[in-house]
Formats: structure tokens, C-alpha cells, sequence
């Protein structure tokens, strides 16, 4: 229940605001409590599903065991039956591994949507990483939004919702669903207090959006329909159950890869790689502080969970022979391009968003490294980057409601003027820069780590933006916080050090990062088991390929490069 | 003789109670007007009244049990799992219908203007419960003519002149057209009762060349394809809704589509899982079905996108819709390729999805012509997209309701637009062949197109300010037709299963 209770507690708040108004302090107030509260929820179902994991404890299913996906906590209720999957009598369909029946009905099984809310240790990470976010842009926005400041905080909360809900779908429709939805709040976000471009900024990045993710429905639809064909599960919708079904008779490779062209547009997008990232420097740049936040925190992590959640796990044949070499190397080419782009920027807040290219590069390369190292790396990446890139932008944000400029060559020396916002900006960059014994560098390195196993070229030209990635934060930090002070000439009204609001927003991130970097023990235990079932679609990487259904004659795990070769 | 007749009057009560109330209009509205013109306080109240209780009566009339007719399969009317649908669509459309009308004309028309209404809406039920040509082309008729009449009367200057000429003159052609497509297919078949027809091509007992079957149906479909503005029958559209008022738009966007559609699955029929060169209405119109299911969609938005004036807007949004309609009646009729290796497990018909899609564009079509009807006002009308500036802070509800609108039609959740297009996706897809995934695949593209559209409406109302800042008057009742359709569209996303279950029983 408290996987339904998390997605209602904010769309309920949104609606009650839009229905009864309330002022700008009213609005805020319910912000802050509902977004507080969603936080205690996220705790609350982490808690639970350290309870689950350690009583294995989900007798509620009757799937297979070892399938790539595997939610500890559900909570199923039927939405739509679609119709009914007409068996001709006789046939069972069952598990070719343990003979263990996955679905007994023979004739007139439903086909259903369902709404399917589920956890599992990486869906909680991003669960309380969205939540922790929330609140620190409801403060950061608290004086900063005079402007239909109420709508400004329904559009908030909706996408608060929104962004929790793909996290816990474990229905494939039900996770577009809240994919696409979160389209809509954040549009508003950018187009009504956005920057000075707000408006070509909004229609860009959802126009930009909408159209990759048009691509990816159609790939579900033709997935579930070919899953739904050849009758190998009676829930083709749920992600766990196609994805046993999957693992145990896969698709052929052509229409794996077919499938991943389809599925991943909306994502490759989202994440966003290389050539796809053009709508990011702009949308980012534009929105208003709270909106980059979770932009660059939590949004652009739906896309890599897409990836995780759905592409690595389904169609493992088409990820290792076709994904890795283009999405790979796609991931470099952003680390690299966005270090450099990050490089040539004199504005801030748009050299933060190229960072993000460069940083999610990272997260991209670790998730194709395909073997444990990688993709834990990978998750704890997506995580870093929410906590110290959201942090940036908080900071940022701050400066910005202080001289009305986030350009390099008006700014000098702060340091002199605001120590403790230096401090926070000093730590976070340098936690984001992958300083050891602070959280990047746990990430950036099992990622590189896993890459350098699979293909040490890879994590060669990654391992440059890493040093990259240093030198741009350092040299934004060189000229505007160090050295004489220089401030634009209009200022309105005294300069003040950080407050105790502002304080509170970044603080509880600082003091993540820091835990992270130092014991990321408990993390890496929250997700150890589902990166487990995921890698072991992957016996070994590269030069050999897991199974298709060509192969399927092999038994389960046998390496097939001999024959291959 | 009289036993067949009140047999089948049974059948058709709820039309026999809209028909008469609005005969009861008709005959009446005159008498309530003063001979100066003068016209009693509240008049169109006690007609907006007057039509929502004959609604109210259909509608407890449909769910009574019809008694059992013996089922020779020879009678007029027919009632399946389809005529409770169209009903259903009917006194919805009906209801909102009512409320958008109810101060758009002049108060001393709004009798006629009703009464128009209802013949309208049992003419649409007609078209479903008949099993004779000669009714169905009767039924058709019973929508159209009164609809020349609602068109003049809703607004009376030059604009709505010319529209009304314009619809009047194309539509009378159209109607001519499907009647010469019906006599050939008396001709061929030698009846012109549909279940007889249907079996006596079933049987192979033809009295002509299929030859003569092909012109029929070509004339057929394009008589319709006029009805459900399928390009190229379409050009009529923009000038007529742009040029008539909005309850007449209302109207035109949605309720020739129910007729055309529906008159079309009838006619058509269900496709048989069939032996080689066996001749079947349905099979034979798929293809032509298949290009204007194509060329409706690309041309509808494309066009759309350069529109300025709102209703010339969603004059060519109708047209889109009605092209990813056409894409679901092109794969009802189309039988699914049998031959593949796969299990013949569970495809989504093409008619639940056609049908759930046409539900659920009324409901948001009209939502949207409410909307536009609730708050234009001579003094500030809302023509332009330039009108609609500033919406956001002028009329936050009305926005609000738009924007959910909007969304509905762009496809997003969580409307049921989504639903709708999901399962048109569903069911062309799950065709299995290149004629369904083409079909799909420009279904995809042009619902990129259309968002941007949408979407740049959207975009006008919230992020550009108002030229005037004061708020906007709402007329009240098309504002709760508005409201109706907005929650109606939500609740229909979290809850579909009620109506995809009911449609799931049509024609199966």
C-alpha cells in the first residue's frame, strides 16, 4: 500500500491545491509537508524491503524464480483486459528450465493492463533520491517564485508523482504512462518561469520528447504483441513476467534488435546520448532552478532506468552483439563532447547542464560494461549525479537570486562575499568531479572498472573525462569564486551569505554525498541482488552472446563462441 | 402485420421518445412566441429542460430489456451489443449537445433548434439498430436534414449562410451518392435487408458480376467518407466550422462521424475467415479503406499545423481523428492473416478499438467545442489563437479543462485519448502483417505531428500573457458540458474496462 500511497499522497496534494487555491504561503506549505511526507514514505518502503529481502518473502507470485526482474514488493490491480488469449486446448505453457506452469489457463486467459506498483533495491535508490530532491526544490523555490506561485507548486507536486510513479510501474504501460506524463507539469515549469527563452525552451524539449517516445510505445505495443503471439506468458504487460518468459525462450536477434531500435528512442533521448542531447544545454538552462534540479536529477535518470529496467533485461541478445558497440560508444562521445562543451561555457548553469551530458556518459558506459562492476556503477552514478548535480544547480540557483547573472566574466571572488555558499560550492564540485572519499568517485570508478573489463578502449576514452570533468569545474570555481572580487555593477539590495532555507535544501545533500563516498556499503547491498539477475542474462560479455532463440538448443549458461567463431 | 409493426416499435422506444418530444417542438415552439416576436422570460431554459428530460427518458428506456424478439433475422431493426453503444454515445453526445446549445441561439429558436437536435441524435440510433438499406438510408437522412436546419439556425449572418449552403450542397451530393451505391447492391443481391444481403454473399448467390459489387461500395464509401470528413471528402470542413457557430461545430465534429462510422460497419460487415476468391464487402473495401485511413491522417494534421482561427483548427484535428479511425475500421475489416507460424492467440479487433476511439474523441471533441462556446462572447469572441492568449490567468478553470482536452486529443495520459490511441496501436499492430504495422507506423508519426499543435494551444493559453486582463464570463451551462467531458475523459482512463468489455462483445 504504501507503493500506491507514494505516487497519491503528491497528485493528491496537486489536486487539492488546484482545487481549493490558497495563496502563495499555503501552497508552499503544502509543498513542503507533502513533499516531506512522500520523503517518509520512500523511507518507509526501503524499510520494508529490507524486511522482504532478508525473509525472501514474495510468495504472492507464482513466477519463475530467476527471471531478470524482480520486485520484492507488489501491489497488483487489474486497469483494462485487453481481450483473450485463445490457446488452442491442450497446449500448457511452462517453463522449459523447471517445468513449473506460468499460466494454466488454456483457453480465455486475459490479457491486462494492470496497474502494477513494485520495488526492488534500484527502484527505491531513485524512490528516495526523487523524494529527497522534491524537497530541496520546494525550498530553493520558496522566495524565488512570487508568480502564480500556486500553480508553480501543483506543477511541482504533479511531477513529483509522476517521476515516482515510472520508478514503481512495474507495468510496462503503466511505466510509459508516468514516462509521458511527466512531459506535461515539467512543460509548464520551463514555459511559465523559465528564463528568457522559456518558451522556445519548452515547446523544444517537449516536442523533442514526444517524438522519441512516440517511437518507444510502438515498440512496447510490437513487444508485447510478439510476446503475446507466441503465447509465452498470460501477462505479456507485466515487466517481470515477460522478462522470465524472455529469459526462458528468447526472441529471435533481428527482432531484438529491431525491438531495442524502438524502445530505446525515447530513452536514448531522455538520458540523454550524444547526438540526442541537443534539446538538454537549452531546457536546463531555461528552467527555473527548481525545475533543472529535477530535470537533471531525477528526469534524465528515467531514462537510463528505461534502459535498466527494461531494454538490459528483455532483449540481452540485441544489447551485448549490437547495443554495446553503438550505445558505448555513444556514452564516450558524450563523456568526451560534454566535457568539452562544458569547457567552452561562460554561463554556469549551461556549463552544469553540459556536465550532465558528460556525467550520464559515464552512467551509460558502466550500464553497457554489462557485468556487476558496470552496472552497479552505473546505478550508483544515477544517484550521484542526482544528489551532486542537483546540488550544482541549488547553488547555482542561489547565486543566480543573488546578482540576476550566472555569467563567468561578471563574477570573481565570491568567496570574499559569501564563504559558505563557496564551501557548499567547492564540496559539491568536488564531489562531482569524483574526488575520492566524496560520491562521484565511487560511481565514475565501478563504471570504469566494469568498462575496462569489458572493452579497456572504452574506459580509456571515458577515463579522460574524468580529468575533464575536473577541469572545468575547477576553473568555474578559479573564476568565479577565487581571485578578486567581482561583482556586477546593478545589485538589488545586500548581498547575504546563505541562509538557513537555502541551508536546508543543500545541506542534506552535502552530507549524502559525503556518506556515499565514504560507506556506500548499504547501497551497494540494497542493489547487489538486482544487478545479480540482471548480469546473469549476461554470462560473459562481450565476444560471446547470451542466448537467442537460433541457439536455443544449447543448454542454459554454456559459453556458444565456440561455434559462433 | 400489426404484430411486425409493434414488434419492431418496441425495439426503437427511446427513438419513438426523442422523435416525439421533438415533434412536441415543433408543434408547440410557435405558439410560446408572441405575435410582435416577444418572447416569454426563460425560454430557453424550459427547452434545455424539456430536451434533457426526453434524453433522460431514452436513456431509462435503453436500459429496460427490449422484449425478445424470435430472432428470423429478417426484421428492420436489430438490436446488438453495438446499438446499446451508439446509445450510449448518443445520449452522452446528446447531453452535451443540450447544454452547448442552451443560450447559443436566439431564445425564440431555440425550440426548432432543439427539436433539431433530437431528430438528430434518433436518427444516429436508427442508423445503428437498422437492418434494411432503406432504413439505414432513411436514418442517414434523419441526420442530415435536420442538421441544414440547426446550421441556419444557429447563426444567421453571411458566414453562417455560406456554410450552411456549403454543407447543404456537398452533403446532398454525398447523400445522393450512397443511395446509387445502395441500389446497386439491391441490384446485385436482390434485398435489401443487411442480414440477408450478408448471407446471400456469404453464399456466393449473386445475380451479378462482383464488378458491380466493387462500384457499389466505391460509391458507398464515398458517400460516407463525406460524413466522416475522410480526405478527400474533407475540404467542406474548415469553411463550415469555421464559418458556423459553435454549437453547430460541435455537432458537426463529432455526430456525422457516429453516423458515417457506424452506417459503415453495418454495411461493410464483419469480415469472414475466408475461403480463397470468396467475395466480401468488408475484404474487398480494406485497401480503399487503407489509403484514406492514410491520406486523412497526414493531410488532417499537416494542414492543421498552419491553422491561426480555432475552430478551422480543430476542423482539420477532426479530420485527423477521423483518419486513425479509419485505421481501426481498415483492420476490422481486413481478416487477419492466418498463416504464421504463431498460435492464432489473441489479436485486439480493429472494431473494439474504432469504436472505443470514437467514444472517446466525442467526448473530447466536444469537451473542446464547449469550451469554446462557454466563453466567447460578441464583445471578446475567441476566433483566433491570439484569443485564447493568456487563458491561463483569465479563466484558470476553463484553461485548466482545456488543457485536459487538449491533451486528450494530443494522446497523452492520463486521458483517455492515450487509451484510445494505445489501442488502436494494439489492434493494428496485432494485425500481423505489413498493411497493419504500416498502418501503425503512421499512426505513431502523425501523433507526433498533431502534438505540436495541441500543444502550441496549450502554449498560448498558459505562457503567453493576456491582451486584456480582465477575466472572462463563463456561459454556465456549456461550462458544465465542458466539465462533463473533462471528467469523463480522466475517469475513463483509470477506469476503461466497463466499455472495452462492452465493445469487446460487438460483432464478436
Amino acid at each position: 500500500m504504501l507503493l500506491l500511497s507514494i505516487i497519491l499522497l503528491p497528485l493528491l496534494a496537486a489536486i487539492l491545491l488546484a482545487l481549493l487555491g490558497g495563496g502563495r504561503t499555503v501552497a508552499r506549505w503544502v509543498a513542503l509537508l507533502t513533499a516531506i511526507g512522500t520523503l517518509l514514505i520512500s523511507l518507509g518502503i526501503a524499510a520494508q524491503l529490507t524486511t522482504a529481502r532478508e525473509g525472501h518473502a514474495l510468495a504472492t507470485t507464482d513466477r519463475p524464480v530467476d527471471g531478470p526482474v524482480q520486485p520484492k514488493l507488489e501491489w497488483r490491480r487489474t486497469w483494462m483486459t485487453l481481450g483473450h488469449l485463445n490457446q488452442p486446448s491442450g497446449a500448457v505453457l511452462a517453463d522449459n528450465e523447471s517445468g513449473e506452469v506460468i499460466a494454466k489457463g488454456i483457453n480465455e486467459t486475459p490479457i491486462r493492463l494492470e496497474f502494477y506498483l513494485g520495488a526492488d533495491g534500484i527502484s527505491v535508490l531513485m524512490l528516495a533520491l526523487t523524494a529527497i530532491l522534491t524537497v530541496s526544490a520546494v525550498l530553493i523555490s520558496w522566495e524565488s517564485i512570487q508568480d502564480r506561485a500556486t500553480e508553480f507548486y501543483i506543477c511541482l507536486l504533479a511531477l513529483e508523482a509522476g517521476m515516482l510513479g515510472a520508478f514503481v510501474a512495474f507495468d510496462l504501460i503503466l511505466f510509459y504512462v508516468f514516462f509521458e506524463f511527466t512531459l506535461i507539469p515539467l512543460f509548464f515549469l520551463v514555459g511559465i518561469w523559465g528564463g528568457v527563452q522559456r518558451q522556445f525552451a519548452a515547446y523544444r524539449f517537449f516536442i523533442y520528447t514526444l517524438a522519441g517516445s512516440v517511437i518507444t510505445l510502438l515498440g512496447l505495443v510490437a513487444l508485447v504483441l510478439k510476446v503475446m503471439e507466441s503465447g509465452l506468458t498470460a501477462t505479456p504487460f507485466s515487466i517481470p513476467d515477460i522478462a522470465a518468459a524472455l529469459k526462458a525462450q528468447p526472441l529471435s536477434e533481428q527482432w531484438q534488435i529491431g525491438l531495442l531500435l524502438a524502445l530505446s528512442a525515447g530513452f536514448v533521448i531522455k538520458v540523454p546520448l550524444f547526438p540526442f542531447h541537443t534539446w538538454l544545454p537549452l531546457a536546463h538552462t531555461e528552467a527555473p532552478t527548481a525545475g533543472s534540479v529535477l530535470l537533471a536529477g531525477i528526469l534524465l535518470k528515467l531514462g537510463c532506468y528505461g534502459f535498466l529496467r527494461i531494454c538490459l533485461p528483455l532483449l540481452p541478445a540485441a544489447i551485448a552483439g549490437f547495443g554495446v558497440p553503438v550505445y558505448a560508444t555513444m556514452a564516450v562521445i558524450g563523456i568526451v563532447y560534454g566535457a568539452l562543451g562544458a569547457l567552452a561555457q561562460s554561463d554556469i548553469k549551461k556549463l552544469v547542464a553540459y556536465s550532465s551530458v558528460s556525467h550520464l556518459g559515464f552512467c551509460m558506459l558502466g550500464m553497457f560494461a554489462l557485468n556487476s562492476e558496470g552496472i552497479t556503477g552505473a546505478v550508483m552514478q544515477m544517484v550521484n549525479h542526482g544528489l551532486s548535480t542537483g546540488a550544482l544547480f541549488l547553488l547555482v540557483g542561489m547565486v543566480y537570486d543573488r546578482y540576476h547573472t550566472r555569467e563567468l566574466s561578471e563574477l570573481g571572488g565570491l568567496a570574499t562575499r559569501l564563504p559558505l555558499l563557496s564551501v557548499c560550492m567547492v564540496f559539491i564540485c568536488l564531489a562531482s568531479a569524483g574526488l575520492p572519499g566524496l560520491n562521484g568517485f565511487v560511481g565514475e570508478l565501478l563504471a570504469l572498472i566494469g568498462m575496462f573489463k569489458a572493452n579497456p578502449i572504452y574506459a580509456a576514452i571515458g577515463a579522460t573525462g574524468v580529468v575533464l570533468g575536473a577541469w572545468y569545474l575547477l576553473d568555474m570555481l578559479r573564476r568565479a569564486f577565487f581571485g578578486p572580487l567581482k561583482e556586477p555593477a546593478l545589485v538589488h539590495g545586500p548581498i547575504l551569505d546563505i541562509n538557513m532555507r537555502e541551508a536546508l535544501a543543500v545541506v542534506p545533500l552535502m552530507i549524502l554525498c559525503l556518506w556515499i563516498g565514504v560507506f556506500p556499503k548499504p547501497l551497494l547491498d540494497t542493489i547487489e541482488d538486482d544487478v545479480r539477475v540482471v548480469v546473469k542474462m549476461y554470462p560473459q560479455t562481450s565476444p560471446t552472446k547470451p542466448e537467442t532463440a537460433d541457439a536455443k538448443r544449447t543448454t542454459e549458461g554454456t559459453l556458444i563462441s565456440a561455434d559462433r567463431r | 402485420m400489426f404484430q411486425h409493426l409493434t414488434s419492431a416499435i418496441s425495439q426503437v422506444l427511446p427513438e419513438v421518445v426523442l422523435l416525439a418530444a421533438a415533434c412536441v417542438n415543433l408543434a408547440v415552439g410557435p405558439f410560446l412566441i408572441g405575435d410582435d416576436g416577444a418572447v416569454p422570460k426563460g425560454l430557453q431554459h424550459r427547452w434545455g429542460v424539456w430536451s434533457l428530460i426526453a434524453l433522460a427518458i431514452a436513456a431509462w428506456l435503453q436500459c429496460v430489456p427490449t422484449p425478445v424478439v424470435e430472432a428470423t433475422g429478417l426484421a428492420p431493426f436489430l438490436s446488438d451489443p453495438l446499438v446499446s453503444f451508439v446509445r450510449l454515445v448518443t445520449t452522452v453526445t446528446g447531453v452535451v449537445l443540450v447544454l452547448i446549445n442552451w443560450n447559443q441561439t436566439a431564445e425564440r429558436d431555440s425550440a426548432e433548434s432543439h427539436a433539431c437536435l433530437l431528430f438528430i441524435l434518433a436518427g444516429a440510433n436508427l442508423i445503428a439498430l437498422a437492418n434494411d438499406l432503406v432504413i439505414l438510408f432513411l436514418a442517414l437522412e434523419l441526420v442530415s436534414i435536420p442538421t441544414y436546419l440547426f446550421l441556419y439556425v444557429a447563426r444567421r449572418d453571411r458566414f453562417g449562410q455560406e456554410a450552411m449552403l456549403k454543407y447543404f450542397l456537398l452533403s446532398v451530393f454525398s447523400s445522393a451518392l450512397v443511395l446509387y451505391g445502395l441500389s446497386f447492391l439491391y441490384g446485385v443481391a436482390g434485398t435489401t435487408n443487411l442480414t440477408a444481403l450478408h448471407q446471400v454473399l456469404k453464399n456466393h448467390q449473386l445475380n451479378a458480376l462482383p464488378t458491380m459489387l466493387l462500384v457499389s461500395i466505391v460509391t458507398i464509401v464515398a458517400g460516407l467518407a463525406f460524413r466522416i470528413t475522410a480526405v478527400p471528402f474533407h475540404f467542406y470542413a474548415p469553411d463550415v466550422f469555421q464559418g458556423t457557430a459553435n454549437s453547430a461545430a460541435a455537432l458537426l465534429s463529432f455526430v456525422p462521424k457516429v453516423a458515417g462510422f457506424i452506417a459503415l460497419v453495418r454495411i461493410l460487415g464483419q469480415p469472414r475467415i475466408t475461403v480463397a476468391d470468396h467475395w466480401s464487402l468488408a475484404e474487398k473495401s480494406s485497401e480503399m479503406l487503407f489509403l484514406l485511413a492514410i491520406a486523412t491522417m497526414f493531410v488532417g494534421n499537416l494542414l492543421a499545423l498552419l491553422q491561426k482561427n480555432v475552430r478551422r483548427l480543430l476542423a482539420y484535428s477532426s479530420i485527423a481523428h477521423a483518419g486513425y479511425m479509419l485505421v481501426g475500421l481498415s483492420v476490422a475489416v481486413r481478416a487477419p492473416q492466418i498463416n504464421d507460424d504463431a498460435t492464432s492467440a489473441g489479436s485486439i479487433g480493429g472494431l473494439p478499438a474504432l469504436l472505443f476511439y470514437l467514444g472517446v474523441y466525442g467526448v473530447t471533441t466536444l469537451g473542446v467545442f464547449a469550451l469554446i462556446a462557454s466563453l466567447a462572447h460578441p464583445e471578446r469572441p475567441l476566433e483566433t489563437r491570439d484569443d485564447l492568449a493568456g487563458l491561463g490567468q483569465t479563466h484558470p478553470a476553463g484553461a485548466f479543462l482545456a488543457a485536459v482536452l487538449l491533451f486528450g486529443l494530443t494522446g497523452l495520459p492520463p486521458t483517455a485519448g492515450f487509451l484510445g490511441k494505445l489501442t488502436l496501436f494494439l489492434s493494428a499492430w496485432s494485425h500481423g502483417t505489413d498493411f497493419g504495422r504500416t498502418l501503425a507506423i503512421c499512426l505513431a508519426i502523425n501523433a507526433a505531428i498533431a502534438a505540436w499543435y495541441y500543444l502550441r494551444l496549450i502554449g498560448v493559453m498558459y505562457l503567453q500573457p493576456s491582451r486584456d486582463d480582465t477575466r472572462r464570463a463563463t456561459g454556465v451551462p456549456a461550462f458544465v458540458g465542458v466539465s462533463l467531458c473533462a471528467v469523463s475523459s480522466i475517469a475513463l482512463f483509470f477506469a476503461p474496462d466497463w466499455l472495452w468489455q462492452a465493445l469487446q462483445r460487438v460483432g464478436g
